[in-house]
C-alpha cells in the first residue's frame, strides 16, 4: 500500500502527528513494535499541579480511539528494521509499505548501568518497574531498592509507594567506569540543586531544595547526613552506593557501602540489606537508530546524539521528519505538541497553503509554551539544548543552501 | 568490580578489558573477539556500554559512533525477511 | 503482588485466564502480559542461560533486551514482557 505519511512509533508524539495529519485528509499509517498504542505513555502516573492526575494508560486509550475515528491505520507488533528513501518502510514479518513522507518518532531508551548481580531475576530497568506497577498493576516487589538519583527514579519511587511497596532507599550506583559523575555524592547534590527550581514533581522539588540547603551546598557533601534524608518517607542515600545485588535464583539482598564526601568507598562499611527487587535508573537517551541516515549531532543538553532538525521538525533527509523524544528527552506533553508540529509542517510542505504556514508558526509557539510550563523535566538545560539545535540547523542550511531543498 | 556487560552472550567486563589489552580496540574487533553485542538483542542493551569501556580503557574520548552505529537491519529479524526483502502489507 | 486496590487507579479488572508454565497451572488476568502474570504468581526466573546456567527474568520490560524470552508451544523466543497471556496458553522455559 502507498500512504501519504508513515509514522514509526505510536507514543504521544507519533499518535498526535497521526491524528493531525488524518484531520487534514492525509492517509497515514502508524507502525509500532509493541502490541499496544501509546509508547512510554502507558506506564506514566503523576500528579500535575494544574491538571490533576496524569494517567498515561487512559490518555493513550483516548488518543487511540480518536485516531481510529479519523481514519489512522495502526500496524502493531511490527518492528521496523530499515527505512529507505522514497520512502520504503521495512517491517518484520515479510512486510513493507511505501509512503511519500516518513516521521520517525521512536522515543528514548534507558541507558543501562551495570551493577554486579544485575542479571538476577528481580532486577529491573526502572521503566519495566513503571509499566508493571502502573499498567499491569503487578508490584515488582515488596521491599525495593532503587539505584540512580534522577527525575525518573523519584517519579517511579512515588508510583511504587502509591501501590503500597516498601522502598528501602534511593542509592547511588557503584563507582566505576559506567557512572562516573552519577556515583559521586557531591556532583549528585549539585545536580539535584539545579533541578530544584524547575522540578514540579514534589519529590524532586523537596530533594532539590534540601540539597540546596546552604550548609550542604557550602560544605559540599561532607555534612550530608550519613543516614540519608527522607523524601516523603523514602530514604535518599546520597552517601551510600549499592555495590552488588545478591541472590541464588533471584534477588535476595543488596550490599551497600558508605562513601566519603569525595565519593570513595569507606573501608569495612559494607552492609547487606534484604530486598526482593531492585530498580536501576541510568538516565534516558534518544533512540536514533532508525534515523541514523540523517545528519546527527551530539548535544548533551538534549540527551546525546540526536538527528539534526529544523524548528519545524524537518531533518537533513528529504521528506523525513522527527518528533518526540528522539529529538531530546522531555515529558509526554511536549512530545504531543511536537507531533502536531511535525504533521502541520508536512501538510504545509505538501500543499504550500499560506493558511498552514500560520498554523505551523503558532504550533511552534505552542511547543515552546508547553515546554516552559512542563511539570516533568529530565534534562535541566533543555532550553539551551534546543537553542543549540536551532543554531546548528541554521548553520547547516547556510552551508548547504545550494544543494538542498530546505523549505 | 566485574559484571556482565552483554547479557545475551554472557560477556563479562573483564573479558572486554582483556580483549582491548590484547589489541582488539575497535567496537567491531571487540565484538568479533568476545561476541559482545552479537546476541539476540543485537547489542541494544550493551552497545552504549561497550563504547564506554573502550573510551575508558584506551583513555580516549567516547567514540563518536556512540548510539548511532547500528547496522541495517537494526533488529534481529528473521533471515527470511532479509532474503525476501519484504513483501506488501495488506 | 497484584495491586487489587489503588488510590488513584481504583479497583482492578478481575476477569481471569488459566495458563501453564513449565507444566504447572496458574491464573492470570485478561489482557496482561505473560511477564506480569508470572510475576503476580511470584515467578521471577523465566529461564537459565546456555553457557553459565544463570537465572534470568524480565529486565527492560519493553521488548528490547530479550531476557524474558520463553517458548509458547513450539514457538521460540517469544518475549514475555510484550506478549499477552491468553486462556489455555502453554508456556515453557527456554534454554539459552
Ligand atoms: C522508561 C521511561 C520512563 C518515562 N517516564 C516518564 C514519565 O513518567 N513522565 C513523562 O512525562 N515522561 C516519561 N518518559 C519520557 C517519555 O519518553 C515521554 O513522556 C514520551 O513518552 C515520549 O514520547 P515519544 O512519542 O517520543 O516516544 P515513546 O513514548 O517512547 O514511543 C516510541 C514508540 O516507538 C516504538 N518504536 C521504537 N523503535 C521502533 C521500531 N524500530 N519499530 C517499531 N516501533 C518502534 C516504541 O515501541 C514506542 O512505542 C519516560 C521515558 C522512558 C524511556
Ligand atoms: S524484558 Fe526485555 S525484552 Fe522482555
Amino acid at each position: 500500500m502507498r500512504m501519504d505519511v508513515a509514522i514509526i512509533g505510536s507514543g504521544p508524539a507519533g499518535i498526535n502527528a497521526a491524528i493531525t495529519l488524518a484531520k487534514k485528509q492525509k492517509s497515514v499509517v502508524v507502525i509500532d513494535e509493541q502490541g499496544k498504542v501509546g509508547g512510554k505513555l502507558i506506564g506514566q502516573l503523576h500528579e500535575d499541579p494544574k491538571d490533576g492526575w496524569w494517567i498515561g494508560k487512559q490518555i493513550a486509550e483516548q488518543m487511540k480511539r480518536e485516531a481510529e475515528q479519523v481514519g489512522v491505520i495502526f500496524l502493531l507488533q511490527r518492528e521496523v528494521w530499515a527505512i529507505e528513501p522514497g520512502w520504503s518502510i521495512k517491517m518484520s514479518g515479510h512486510e513493507d509499505i511505501t509512503a511519500s513522507y516518513v516521521i520517525v518518532a521512536t522515543g528514548a531508551q534507558e541507558n543501562p548501568t551495570p551493577v554486579p548481580g544485575w542479571t538476577l531475576p528481580g532486577t529491573l530497568a526502572i521503566g519495566a518497574a513503571q509499566v508493571l506497577n502502573n499498567y499491569e498493576r503487578v508490584r515488582p516487589g515488596k521491599r525495593i531498592a532503587i539505584i540512580g538519583v534522577d527525575p525518573l527514579a523519584f517519579t517511579v519511587a512515588q508510583e511504587l509507594k502509591l501501590a503500597g511497596a516498601d522502598i528501602v532507599g534511593i542509592y547511588l550506583p557503584p563507582e566505576g567506569l559506567f557512572a562516573t559523575e552519577k556515583a559521586k555524592p557531591q556532583s549528585t547534590i549539585g545536580y539535584l540543586s539545579t533541578m530544584a527550581h524547575l522540578a514540579p514533581n514534589p519529590w524532586l522539588r523537596l530533594a532539590g531544595s534540601m540539597a540546596k540547603h546552604h550548609f550542604i551546598q557550602k560544605m559540599g557533601s561532607r555534612f550530608y547526613p550519613k543516614a540519608g534524608m527522607k523524601v516523603f518517607g523514602v530514604p535518599l542515600r546520597l552517601r551510600h552506593s549499592i555495590i552488588s545485588i545478591e541472590g541464588t535464583d533471584q534477588v535476595e539482598a543488596i550490599t551497600t557501602v558508605k562513601l566519603s564526601s569525595e565519593g570513595k568507598a569507606v573501608k569495612n562499611s559494607e552492609e547487606s540489606i534484604v530486598v526482593d527487587a531492585v530498580c536501576i535508573s541510568g538516565g534516558l537517551v534518544p533512540l536514533v537508530e532508525l534515523a541514523s541516515s540523517c545528519k546527527t549531532v551530539y548535544i548533551e543538553e538534549l540527551g546525546g546524539y540526536v538527528p539534526l532538525h529544523s524548528p519545524e521538525m524537518k531533518t537533513s533527509k528529504k521528506n523525513l521528519y522527527v518528533c518526540g523524544n528522539i529529538t531530546g528527552v522531555e515529558g509526554a506533553k511536549v512530545a504531543m505538541e511536537q507531533g502536531k508540529l511535525a504533521a502541520l509542517s508536512i501538510v504545509y510542505k505538501m500543499t504550500g497553503d499560506e493558511q498552514l504556514r500560520e498554523e505551523v508558526r503558532s504550533q511552534k509557539e505552542e511547543v515552546n509554551r508547553i515546554r516552559a510550563e512542563a511539570t516533568i523535566t529530565f534534562m535541566p538545560e533543555i532550553m539551551s539544548g534546543r537553542k543549540k539545535m536551532e543554531q546548528m540547523w541554521n548553520e547547516y542550511v547556510h552551508e548547504s543552501r545550494d544543494t538542498h531543498d530546505i523549505r | 568490580m566485574d559484571c556482565v556487560i552483554c547479557r545475551c552472550e554472557e560477556v563479562l567486563l573483564s573479558d572486554i578489558v582483556r580483549a582491548i589489552e590484547d589489541g582488539y580496540t575497535s567496537h567491531r574487533e571487540i565484538k568479533l573477539k568476545t561476541r559482545a553485542g552479537m546476541g539476540i538483542c543485537q547489542g541494544r542493551t550493551c552497545r552504549l556500554l561497550l563504547d564506554q569501556v573502550i573510551a575508558s580503557v584506551s583513555q580516549g574520548p567516547v567514540p563518536k559512533t556512540i548510539g548511532i552505529a547500528p547496522n541495517v537491519p537494526i533488529r534481529p529479524i528473521m533471515l527470511g525477511d532479509l532474503a525476501k526483502g519484504g513483501g506488501k502489507a495488506k | 503482588m497484584r495491586i487489587e486496590q489503588h488510590p488513584i487507579l481504583g479497583p482492578l479488572n478481575n476477569e481471569t485466564v488459566t495458563f501453564t508454565f513449565n507444566g504447572d497451572v496458574y491464573e492470570g488476568r485478561k489482557g496482561e502480559s505473560i511477564a506480569a502474570a508470572l510475576l503476580a504468581n511470584e515467578i521471577r526466573t523465566l529461564r537459565y542461560t546456555a553457557q553459565k546456567n544463570e537465572p534470568r527474568g524480565i529486565y527492560c520490560g519493553i521488548g528490547h533486551c530479550y531476557e524474558c524470552r520463553v517458548m509458547i508451544g513450539t514457538k521460540r523466543s517469544v518475549r514475555a514482557c510484550i506478549t499477552e497471556v491468553v486462556e489455555g496458553m502453554k508456556i515453557q522455559s527456554q534454554g539459552g
